[in-house]
């Protein structure tokens, strides 16, 4: 398990009746972790199972670099009972231990059943835990939320670019308009802001219970969402895990997709994007600086970030809406 | 025509209002193209208003619904109530609906309601680009099924709406506008594939559908306000 450097005086209580709890009711401590969906460590391999990738390409990432903390937990019958542990961290997901990495524990709280909420914000805000110094330095000078890396492969992979595709000389495309492609990479500096929670557990009551023997909350981040169909349904009972329209964001053939090549790709423009998908359910993003209304999610690039901003999860499967206040 | 889930709180009278667009004058569609829309229809609902800012399955209950789909002239900028809607007394935050077809969860495949009868969107139009060898004119139909993806599944599912606490009276106003349906239509393509002097129809899985769908599921979704 891996342990931050988490001063333990940044937690926090607020015991509004503090008396009355303090003497007649019993209390524990929380320990709160930072968890990675075993997909970010492990990847998402190929295959007909209902947690693979459908259609062929298996999908690794070798970085996974999060930001996320500020935890408020509010008992649910008294929301003058308040606690948390405030601040952000910058953590590796993708080289996490399979148990989590300690984010902190909220000591001497009474117990009860918390609804719990936290955030991703910038890595401008956050106390970077394990990231190596120019990765960091990049997700501050880029507002990012995410770093994150990897490739799909498959070895009779095929990108099929739209109209916009800068095909390079000499490259001669196959009668369906494609180019072989065995593996395709991605590095994205994301900013996907998000505020998560009143958090359902995954089976029974949302939130934690606290007890006297205390409790765990674990903050799990999915990493599956990018490749999901689009945005089905709680609880990822109408999920299909599919990359095609990754490898056919390669405009240029060079085996890396960027954010300038998703950025040119509206959403109309992506052959893949057929009955499959449902797009009716995308979380609006952030209000662009000095609007009123959400930054629309019109192209490739807003897509992504969009995804990302529905990753936040409690103890596993356990949903956060997002945005909710 | 309504169902709400008693949770205590008073029901009361709100009206359902619909709203198209004047689209009489041409306008600019991609790459060079100017569109002309002569109809443009769209089958809404059912609709379900939900008290969290985040609908799908987290709307736990509902506090208004409009279980039969209506039918919007979108090229009709007048107000025209269609429904006089019976809501719960307490605040809603976000919805989800469908185009006229629903897919019940004891149901093996998607129903069309009477609504979507002609399609869940109908359009008809005429684009235009000027070219080299003159102008270049495409007649244009679409009759298109929005479906869900499965069973229990709702088309749009739409969050932070808005904060309102209905009242006996209030109007709720669904507005669309269908010029933002079309504007991203690759007509190129559509009439390069089309015979001249026939009118093109959007095919299932072509650009000008995925334009159509992709507009009416995200960034130009029916616009829905209160007492405005």
């Amino acid at each position: 398990m891996k342990m931050l450097s988490l001063n333990p005086a940044r937690s926090f209580v607020v015991i509004a009746l503090a008396c009355v709890f303090a003497c007649t009711s019993p209390s524990g401590s929380i320990d709160v972790f930072i968890e990675a969906e075993d997909t970010i460590v492990s990847g998402i391999e190929a295959g007909a199972g209902p947690d693979d990738m459908q259609d062929g390409w298996t999908a690794t990432f070798d970085r996974y670099a999060a930001v996320l903390g500020d935890v408020e937990l509010q008992l649910a019958t008294d929301d003058t009972v308040q606690a948390g542990l405030p601040g952000q961290v910058a953590i590796d997901l993708a080289g996490i231990a399979p148990s989590g990495a300690s984010l902190g524990r909220i000591g001497d709280t009474p117990a009860g059943r918390y609804e719990i909420r936290y955030r991703q914000g910038s890595a401008r805000e956050a106390t970077n835990v394990d990231l190596d110094a120019v990765d960091f330095e990049e997700m501050v000078a880029g507002d990012c939320t995410y770093l994150v890396s990897g490739a799909i492969t498959r070895a009779d992979g095929r990108s099929c670019p739209s109209t916009l595709a800068d095909v390079p000389a000499g490259r001669t495309p196959d009668a369906d308009g494609c180019f072989p492609a065995p593996a395709v990479s991605f590095r994205w500096c994301a900013s996907a802001p998000a505020a998560y929670g009143p958090c359902q557990s995954e089976n029974g009551p949302s939130g934690v219970a606290l007890t006297q023997g205390g409790a765990l909350a674990s903050l799990t981040i999915h990493g599956d969402h990018l490749f999901f169909n689009g945005f089905p349904e709680g609880e990822e009972g109408g999920v299909v895990r599919l990359a095609q329209w990754l490898a056919d964001a390669d405009l240029d053939l060079n085996g890396e997709v960027t954010r300038a090549e998703l950025e040119r790709i509206a959403l109309e423009d992506v052959v893949e994007f057929d009955g499959r998908y449902e797009l009716g359910g995308a979380p609006p993003l952030p209000n662009l600086p000095g609007e009123t209304t959400p930054e629309p999610m019109d192209d490739l690039w807003s897509y992504v970030r969009t995804q990302l901003r529905t990753q936040g999860h409690l103890n596993g499967e356990g949903e956060c809406p997002v945005d909710t206040e | 025509m309504l169902g709400c889930v008693d949770t205590g709180a008073g029901r009361v009278p709100a009206r359902l209002v619909v709203q198209g667009v004047d689209a009489s004058e041409s306008f600019a569609g991609r790459d060079g193209w100017t569109i002309e829309l002569d109809r443009a229809e769209l089958a809404f609902g059912g609709l379900t208003l939900c008290p969290g800012v985040q609908a799908g399955d987290l709307c736990e209950e509902a506090r208004a619904e409009v279980l039969e789909p209506v039918r919007i002239d979108g090229l009709d900028p007048a107000p025209r109530e269609v429904a006089e809607i019976s809501a719960l007394a307490t605040t809603v935050r976000s919805a989800m609906w469908n185009y006229g077809v629903r897919w019940p969860l004891t149901s093996t495949e998607p129903v069309v309601d009477e609504a979507a009868a002609d399609g869940s969107v109908v359009l008809e139009g005429v684009a235009r680009r000027p070219s080299d060898a003159g102008e270049r004119v495409l007649p244009f139909r679409a009759s298109l099924i929005l479906e869900p993806a499965g069973p229990g599944v709702v088309v749009v599912r739409a969050s932070r709406l808005f904060d309102h606490d209905i009242e006996a009276g209030d109007t709720l106003r669904v507005s669309i506008d269908p010029r933002a349906w079309v504007s991203t239509v690759q007509f190129d393509a559509l009439f390069d594939a089309t015979t001249p002097g026939e009118t093109a129809v959007f095919a299932e899985d072509s650009q000008a559908t995925r334009a159509v769908v992709t507009a009416l599921t995200t960034r130009a979704q029916p616009r829905l306000s209160w007492n405005d």
